[in-house]
């Protein structure tokens, strides 16, 4: 008995320290993973022939997030900015064809997608603190 | 019997001896570009993680150990995947699912079961053969599938997947369904049929060897 209880402990430190490491990575990283986007986006626009790109200065107080974007024109990777009282504004392309589906794609689709990043828990937490 | 049943690739814990391998080689072999990442995935999981369980052997409780190795795993998978978003967020997003998967084929491996009875060299030579025999199987799947399935070829890079040696007449002829997952099973229920037929044909060979 005294051994099973020995073993559990064991294990939730386990499972403690490598949650915790897990997490540390994460949120280490965010920056460096925020930036990687904004580079990812520029240089999508840049392709596109857009003279507008994603300031990282700019990016105060909003969460930089990829939102994909799935309609029967296919996939469209793009990038969204939010902010603490939850509004999102434009959407940034990151693959070359998102513009094409986006615009194409009925206003409902992408509501629900908006709404549905929205409704995101952790995110919304994240927004509030 | 023995050293069939133990074999990474003839044995009882080869890719196409478990069902439950299925989900990851139809899903990583869609495409090459994914095939790629997810056999990198796949070797970089296995070997950290074969270390990391080798080094830390004797605070793992040997109850539990397969509960302690899926966290160890999942963690070197999750640093994976933040490389990958570091070198193209757009590729990440394409391969999150495959790399989750990762994690699983390690615990599926069974090579964390008799880590504690083996020497540390053979753990590791078995951790890299198994690893790359997945792989390499994920890897001749997508080369049939792809440009069975779509006319081309594609590779990871920065900007997402990039497709090579595309052409339309090719896209015109390919048969979709290699590249949908009614296709995959298809293809893998023939190889897999002929992998029992050389297996069977292995199993007589030995056995008449060892009767002699």
């Amino acid at each position: 008995m005294k051994k099973i209880i020995q073993d559990m402990v064991v294990l939730f430190v386990w499972i403690f320290s490598v949650l915790l490491l897990s997490w540390s990575l994460i949120w280490f990283t965010s920056g460096i993973r925020t930036s990687s986007l904004i580079k990812a986006c520029n240089a999508e626009l840049k392709k596109q022939g857009s003279t507008q790109s994603v300031n990282e200065e700019s990016l105060s107080n909003r969460t930089a997030l990829p939102m994909p974007v799935a309609s029967s024109l296919g996939m469209s990777m793009n990038l969204v900015f939010i902010d603490k009282k939850g509004n999102i504004g434009n959407l940034y392309p990151l693959s070359s064809s998102s513009k094409a589906i986006n615009s194409a794609t009925a206003s409902e689709i992408m509501d629900f997608y908006v709404a549905l990043i929205l409704s995101n828990p952790v995110l919304n937490k994240k927004r509030n603190n | 019997m023995d050293h069939i049943d133990s074999h990474p690739f003839w044995g009882k814990k080869s890719p196409f001896a478990q069902a439950a391998y299925i989900p990851i080689l139809l899903y990583t072999s869609t495409r090459l570009s994914i095939a790629i990442i997810s056999t990198a995935a796949l070797i970089w999981t296995f070997i950290l993680s074969s270390i990391s369980i080798l080094a830390a052997a004797r605070l793992i409780p040997s109850r539990f150990k397969v509960l302690v190795h899926v966290f160890i795993s999942s963690f070197w998978t999750l640093v994976f995947g933040i490389l990958i978003f570091l070198f193209s967020p757009i590729l990440f997003l394409e391969i999150q699912f495959p790399l989750a998967l990762t994690a699983v084929v390690f615990i599926l491996s069974g090579l964390g079961d008799n880590m504690d009875t083996e020497t540390s060299s053979a753990v590791m030579k078995k951790s890299i053969i198994q690893s790359i025999i997945i792989g390499a199987i994920i890897l001749l799947f997508s080369l049939v599938r792809e440009p069975f399935g779509f006319g081309a070829l594609s590779l990871p890079s920065r900007e997402g997947i990039v497709e090579i040696l595309t052409s339309e007449i090719a896209s015109d002829m390919a048969i979709r369904t290699v590249a949908l997952t009614s296709g995959g099973l298809i293809l893998l229920g023939v190889v897999v049929g002929f992998y029992r037929i050389f297996k069977e044909m292995f199993i007589i060979y030995y056995s008449r060897r060892e009767n002699q």
